[in-house]
């Protein structure tokens, strides 16, 4: 049959597709179906829809349509590559002798893995339900959260090769038109072969490319992702991954939890503290520590810098070298127990830490106080899981400049850290806002977490068309 | 030729120039030297100046000691043609760099000349906020004895010595403090004297038990024969001017200059209170704060008012209470009074003796009548006039 | 209607379109720019500018010169450099959203405005040195031990550039994220000042010896001028409220008073031995405070937090010296030309001013003298009188256009660039709600 080899002929390895002919009428038909990713119940009930005694005096696809098949998803097209994509998408084609077009009925139906909460962002008390890898599921659980018809959704494919299905999500009330203008444009434009994760889709739509600091917000939870969006973001989902993009993004987000709003305020707030001083020991204490040892040690009390003295006494590496070996030392450790199969990976924190770190400081090759500081900055580098990265860099870069050149360089390094991070814009979107520029009432959620009764207005910061959120 | 920079050409730049850096950086002699870490370091505490040109240094130094925790109290004495090098022979004689900017106290010995100090705090690492302490004779002996005391004691910060000489009610002083008096239209200086009381150790002596006998003898080189220190007292305050030390004021006299000149914390001290023609002698209060101020007259008359509030303590001030009912308070107070104004006069004619100006009057009329300073002032010309107001708690 | 959206770019402060606009209306050329800092960034600026370069080495060389009288000399140069400051806010009120450069050109021509603003870079130049001297000297007599000097000056030049590469806005927003540190520093510095129990009375009796005093006064004006680079703020920042005008003048004017009353302390510890001070017992010396032994030296750590105004400061005069060269030799070249800059300030540096005496005779001569007060009243005054001279031209031409035009900046509307007037309606809607976020004074 001529139609059925117009579809089988461009395919590599046709014997993947499963031809069921049949009779239409008085013309011959076929049925082409991707066994592997349609749903065996509805491609049986097609089937049996048309072999039916009544189907036998239905001729075109339009009557198989009305009275033949009974379902939802149905579309007649003559685009043979469109056809092609929703065969590889699971939907099933009949085609009839002498007609040029195709049926397409939905029948997609792949395994997915259930909604389970998410590892990476664990909640004490909050929903624990987390996005996963099923385009469909992951709108549905935010469709459920968010019960507005201004809840827009647009969807796209992205991806020569891979097709991939992309839906950009915002509530038209709120969110500033430019910035959806504007998402849209960069998503629209990506040309490339293939879109594996949301993780693909970051990079076209960032504005510094080559940043250390991530300018989207990716999150695994719907509740997160619908906050955000109530506050005038942006959010990108991509099928196949449970990880959902926001834009704008601002620097506190980072510093921000999804338990911070299911938790007192005063506590809450606490964390944020906490957060931002975990960072900021987890990027500086290592550089103070070799700073202060190296070059200005009469900033360090007397009773403790005799403390000091004794413990580095006659260790033979220089405070740079020997602090920059145990960082380098705990990466290779963090890094190795993250790909480590579980199991290996405790007895691989035993031996690096314990086994490790105590020989190396009983054999005199590295101090403890080089140790306790590394141990210190690391468990806060985790106070803040999302900058991880970031602030691993950083780290490293200022214990290099503050062991080369002193506070002075240290100073500088952070003056050209903040510097940098003032002059990111994305989405003309402030990156520090609200810290600079300066937005007083943006505070009350930043590193401050005010009773909800408070948070009246959304966050300025945020370009929005829809400031209030209480009357 | 065109100077557009693409943005790649640009991004290729600075990777030049930041590889570049970092190789200019990596064999920099100062970033590979560690002469300036703290693992080359040693820590002085006191240090101890000597001879006329301040060209003998005595150092209290703490060093890591072999035992985990442990630390070494020491002591070294060099000796060089000038002060300058006299730091930098210490640092060769301890063979770590010798850190002066943590040195939290100076002993003065009694022939330095006051300008070595200038030359102390321009030249070396020895901060403006140092204290100074003078020796009764060489700061050599001062400082070894000091460091036996404090290696004894337990004491592990130098700078007791200060704040045990403002808790005596003895006028301390810092480094520029010091400069600056001494700079000043008055041109005095003091700086209190702290005297090591040693007592025979091991043998014969009758305290022999008290001083901790075995425990302090075993780094002394004579063992029992030697006398041990066993304590030390700040009581009197050394008097300088331009030329050198002129002289000591005794405790009366020094407690006086605190009173007017120097800040004190909450010291204890005790007056004679006299009433119904009974003596109470010795009854003890607590200073809790006091102010100062001299005021001048067009005539060149002078007023010292000292403003103090006390609170009397203790079985004599209880007993004096009991006896009389209502006149309690001012009867005390006049005794405070009284001695408070004794002291100040003894600090004024014990020091116009040595032709030194420690309560600063000479500075006073200086700084606000200098026509009259520059014409007719003469040290211990004006008719000065003690004024002691005290209040109690 | 359009003049209306431009002038809701300029309240919002913070949101000219995206960065690569910025990057093509900032700097050398004279198109009009989209507004890049808000008033409240204004106050803070000039705050900083207040304090930054003279709290080191200028009390020194003022005890040295004036003995216990050298914070008189600052309080006066101060009052001097506070009037003009008044007239850079002026004039930034009375610019109608016109930058400097445009300001200068409508009025002298471009070969006119472009000889004024390379001797304005040279200035400029002059003033990087020295704010650049300022916090190395510290650097290297209080805080290391011992260390090269040249590496220190490269440390420093990697964020001049990189500060020079990008835009003012960037640079305001550092300066509003540090100023609370740097707020911290001089609290720290003050309480010292005041709980170490300095003998203020010291500075009697004043004025004992006029000639020293005069002899001072004269040779250490080379030192104003810390306030000409708020000239590139003309026509850049929203100041129509009369609160961020004074408030702005008031931070001024608070700023000074911090560094007269850091200088007076100084002049009261060393005032009786003037010939003690030198650059190594500089104040961190005399305030040197440790609180028991837990804390270490507080006093360092203060003054270190000052220092980091300092850099902002020199970051600041950088930025304007370059943009500045930029309009003489009419290119965009950020990069190219803050390296440039970035090498001449290492050779200076290196070559001349890493040696006290060389610094002090520069800070001293006649010539330096001369030059920092003429460009200290002469920028801000010229900034007034192209501003007013154009608002007189506009007014005229108001009149002419009366019939067909309802509005009072034709030109101005003429030679925006519909880049950024395109913006300018794109933006619209947000920058309503960005007003507030970004001018909120």
């Amino acid at each position: 049959m001529e139609e059925v080899q117009a579809i089988l002929g461009k395919f590599e390895t046709p014997e993947n597709i499963v031809t069921h002919e049949l009779k239409c009428g008085s013309k011959r038909g076929a049925l082409l179906v991707h066994p592997d990713i349609s749903d065996t119940v509805i491609v049986r009930s097609v089937i049996y829809a048309l072999e039916r005694k009544e189907s036998a005096e239905l001729e075109t696809l339009e009557e198989f349509e009305r009275y033949a098949l009974f379902e939802s998803e149905t579309e007649i097209s003559e685009d043979v590559d469109d056809c092609i994509n929703k065969l590889l998408s699971g939907d099933i084609l009949l085609c009839i002798e002498g007609d040029k077009r195709y049926l397409t009925v939905n029948a997609r139906s792949y395994t997915t893995r259930a909604i389970t909460e998410p590892p990476t962002e664990t909640v004490m008390r909050g929903p624990r339900e987390g996005f996963i890898e099923d385009l469909k599921t992951n709108l549905s659980l935010l469709e459920r959260r968010l019960k507005t018809p201004d809840l827009a959704i647009e969807r796209m494919e992205v991806g020569r090769k891979t097709k991939t299905n992309v839906a950009v999500c915002y509530i038209s009330s709120i969110a500033e038109p430019t910035v959806v203008k504007k998402v849209i444009k960069r998503i629209k434009k990506i040309d490339i072969d293939g879109i594996i994760d949301s993780h693909y889709i970051v990079p076209f739509i960032e504005e510094d490319t080559s940043s250390l600091f991530t300018q989207t917000g990716i999150s695994e939870k719907p509740d997160i992702v619908a906050a955000k969006m109530l506050e005038g973001r942006v959010a990108i989902i991509v099928d196949g991954s449970p990880m959902v993009i926001t834009v704008p993004f601002l620097l506190t987000e980072d510093f921000q939890a999804g338990e911070d709003y299911y938790q007192r305020s005063t506590f809450a707030t606490f964390v944020r503290l906490l957060r931002y001083l975990g960072f900021m020991l987890a990027t500086l204490l290592p550089a103070l520590y070799v700073a202060l040892q190296n070059f200005h040690y009469t900033l360090i009390p007397v009773r403790f810098m005799i403390t000091l003295m004794e413990a580095v006494k006659g260790i033979p590496l220089s405070p740079l070298a020997e602090t920059l070996f145990v960082l380098l030392l705990f990466e290779i450790i963090r890094e190795a127990s993250v790909r480590m199969p579980r199991a290996v990976g405790m007895a691989m924190s035993i031996v690096g830490a314990l086994v490790l770190g105590e020989t190396a400081v009983n054999a005199g090759v590295i101090s403890s106080p080089a140790v306790m500081v590394t141990a210190l900055s690391s468990i806060a580098l985790f106070t803040v899981p999302n900058m991880i990265g970031t602030s691993s860099i950083l780290r490293l870069v200022y214990t290099t400049v503050g062991g080369l050149f002193g506070l002075f360089g240290l100073i500088l390094a952070v003056l050209f850290t903040v510097h940098y991070v003032c002059s990111v814009n994305a989405y003309d979107t402030p990156y520090l806002a609200p810290m600079a520029p300066l937005v007083y009432d943006d505070f009350k959620d930043s590193i401050d977490r005010a009773p909800l009764q408070k948070l009246k207005k959304r966050p300025k910061s945020i370009p929005n068309t829809n400031p209030t959120r209480q009357a | 030729m065109k100077m557009e920079i693409t943005k790649n050409k640009k991004l290729l730049i600075i990777k030049c120039l930041i590889f570049l850096f970092a190789i200019i950086v990596a064999f920099l002699p100062s970033t590979v030297a560690r002469s300036s870490e703290v693992n080359s370091r040693i820590v002085v505490e006191m240090i101890g100046i000597d001879g006329e040109e301040g060209n003998e240094l005595t150092a209290q130094y703490v060093m890591p000691a072999d035992a985990k925790g442990a630390t070494q109290k020491d002591k070294t004495t060099v000796k060089a043609d000038t002060l300058p090098e006299a730091v930098e022979l210490l640092s060769t004689t301890l063979g770590r760099r010798a850190d002066l900017g943590q040195c939290s106290v100076v002993v003065v010995g009694n022939v330095v000349k006051p300008e070595i100090l200038g030359t102390l705090m321009t030249a070396t690492a020895v901060t403006a906020d140092v204290y100074l302490i003078a020796a009764d004779n060489k700061a050599k002996d001062c400082v070894g004895d000091l460091t036996d005391f404090m290696k004894k004691s337990g004491v592990t910060d130098a700078d007791f010595i200060a704040y045990a000489a403002k808790k005596a009610h003895v006028a301390t002083t810092t480094l520029l403090n010091f400069l600056s008096n001494l700079g000043s239209s008055s041109e005095t200086a003091f700086m209190p004297i702290v005297t090591v009381m040693k007592e025979q150790g091991g043998g014969g002596g009758s305290s022999g038990g008290s001083s901790g006998g075995g425990g302090g003898g075993d780094s002394q080189s004579g063992g029992g024969s030697e006398p041990q220190p066993v304590g030390m007292k700040v009581d009197k305050l050394a008097l300088y001017n331009g030329k050198g030390r002129v002289g000591e004021l005794e405790t009366k006299a020094a407690r006086g200059v605190a009173w007017v000149s120097a800040p004190i914390q909450r010291s204890t001290f005790t007056a004679d209170i006299e009433f119904d023609g009974i003596k109470v002698e010795d009854v003890a209060a607590q200073l809790i704060k006091k102010s100062s101020k001299i005021t001048l007259n067009k005539n060149g008359k002078v007023t010292v008012v000292v403003n103090a509030k006390l609170e009397p303590f203790g079985d004599r001030y209880n007993r004096i209470q009991r006896k009389t009912d209502d006149c309690s308070a001012d009867i005390i107070r006049d005794g405070f009074e009284k001695r408070i104004k004794e002291e100040i006069e003894a600090a004024y004619l014990d020091s116009l003796g040595l032709g030194c100006d420690p309560l600063f009057i000479g500075r006073q009329f200086y700084r606000y009548m200098p026509d009259f300073f520059n014409s007719s002032y003469t040290l211990g010309g004006p008719s000065v006039e003690f004024e002691v107001n005290v209040t109690l708690k | 209607m359009q003049n209306e959206n431009v002038k809701q770019i300029g309240s919002a402060g913070e949101s000219s379109s995206s960065q690569t606009d910025v990057a093509q209306t900032d700097g050398g050329s004279k198109k009009s720019k989209g507004k890049q800092s808000s008033g409240k960034q204004f106050v803070v600026v000039v705050f900083i500018m207040a304090i930054a370069t003279k709290m080191f080495i200028l009390p020194i060389y003022l005890i040295q010169s004036a003995g216990r009288d050298g914070y008189v000399v600052l309080a006066i140069t101060s009052a001097v450099e506070l009037l003009f400051l008044i007239i850079t806010i002026l004039a930034m009120r009375l610019s109608q959203e016109r930058d400097f450069f445009t300001l200068l050109t409508s009025v002298f021509g471009k070969i006119g405005a472009k000889v004024i603003v390379a001797l304005f870079a040279l200035f400029l130049f002059f003033k990087i040195n020295v704010a650049a001297t300022e916090t190395i000297t510290f650097y290297t007599d209080s805080v290391f031990a011992d260390f090269d000097s040249s590496i220190m000056t490269i440390v420093l030049l990697v964020f001049l550039v990189a500060v020079a590469n990008r835009t003012l806005r960037a640079l305001c927003r550092l300066n509003e994220i540090i100023t609370p540190i740097i707020v911290i520093g001089i609290t720290g510095i003050m309480t010292l000042a005041i709980i170490t129990g300095t003998d203020l009375a010291n500075i009697f009796p004043a004025f004992q010896n006029m000639g020293r005093f005069m002899y001072s006064l004269v040779h250490n004006l080379s030192w104003m001028g810390d306030f000409t680079p708020l000239v590139l703020f003309v026509g850049r920042t929203e100041i129509k409220k009369k609160g961020t005008a004074i408030a702005a003048g008031a931070s001024g004017l608070i700023g000074l008073a911090l560094v007269v009353f850091q200088s007076l302390v100084m002049c009261s510890a060393f005032g009786n031995v003037p010939e003690l001070v030198d650059s190594s017992t500089n104040i961190s010396g005399i305030l040197q405070y440790t609180v028991g032994n837990v804390y270490g030296r507080v006093d360092m750590i203060a003054f270190i937090l000052w220092s980091i105004a300092a850099f902002v400061e020199t970051a600041m005069f950088f930025y304007a010296a370059s943009r500045c060269i930029e309009f003489v030799i009419g290119k965009n070249a950020h990069f190219a030309v803050g390296l440039g800059l970035g090498v001449a300030l290492f050779i200076t540096l290196i070559f001349g001013l890493t040696d006290p005496t060389v610094f002090e005779a520069l800070m001293s001569c006649y010539s330096t003298s001369v030059i920092s007060p003429l460009f200290t009243a002469g920028i801000p005054v010229l900034a007034l009188v192209c501003a007013l001279v154009i608002r007189r031209k506009d007014k005229h031409n108001g009149n002419k256009n009366k019939n067909q035009n309802d509005g009072d900046t034709v030109e101005n509307g003429a030679s925006r660039d519909k880049e950024s007037e395109s913006n300018a309606i794109e933006n619209g809607a947000h920058n309503k709600i960005q007003k507030e976020a970004g001018d909120g004074v």
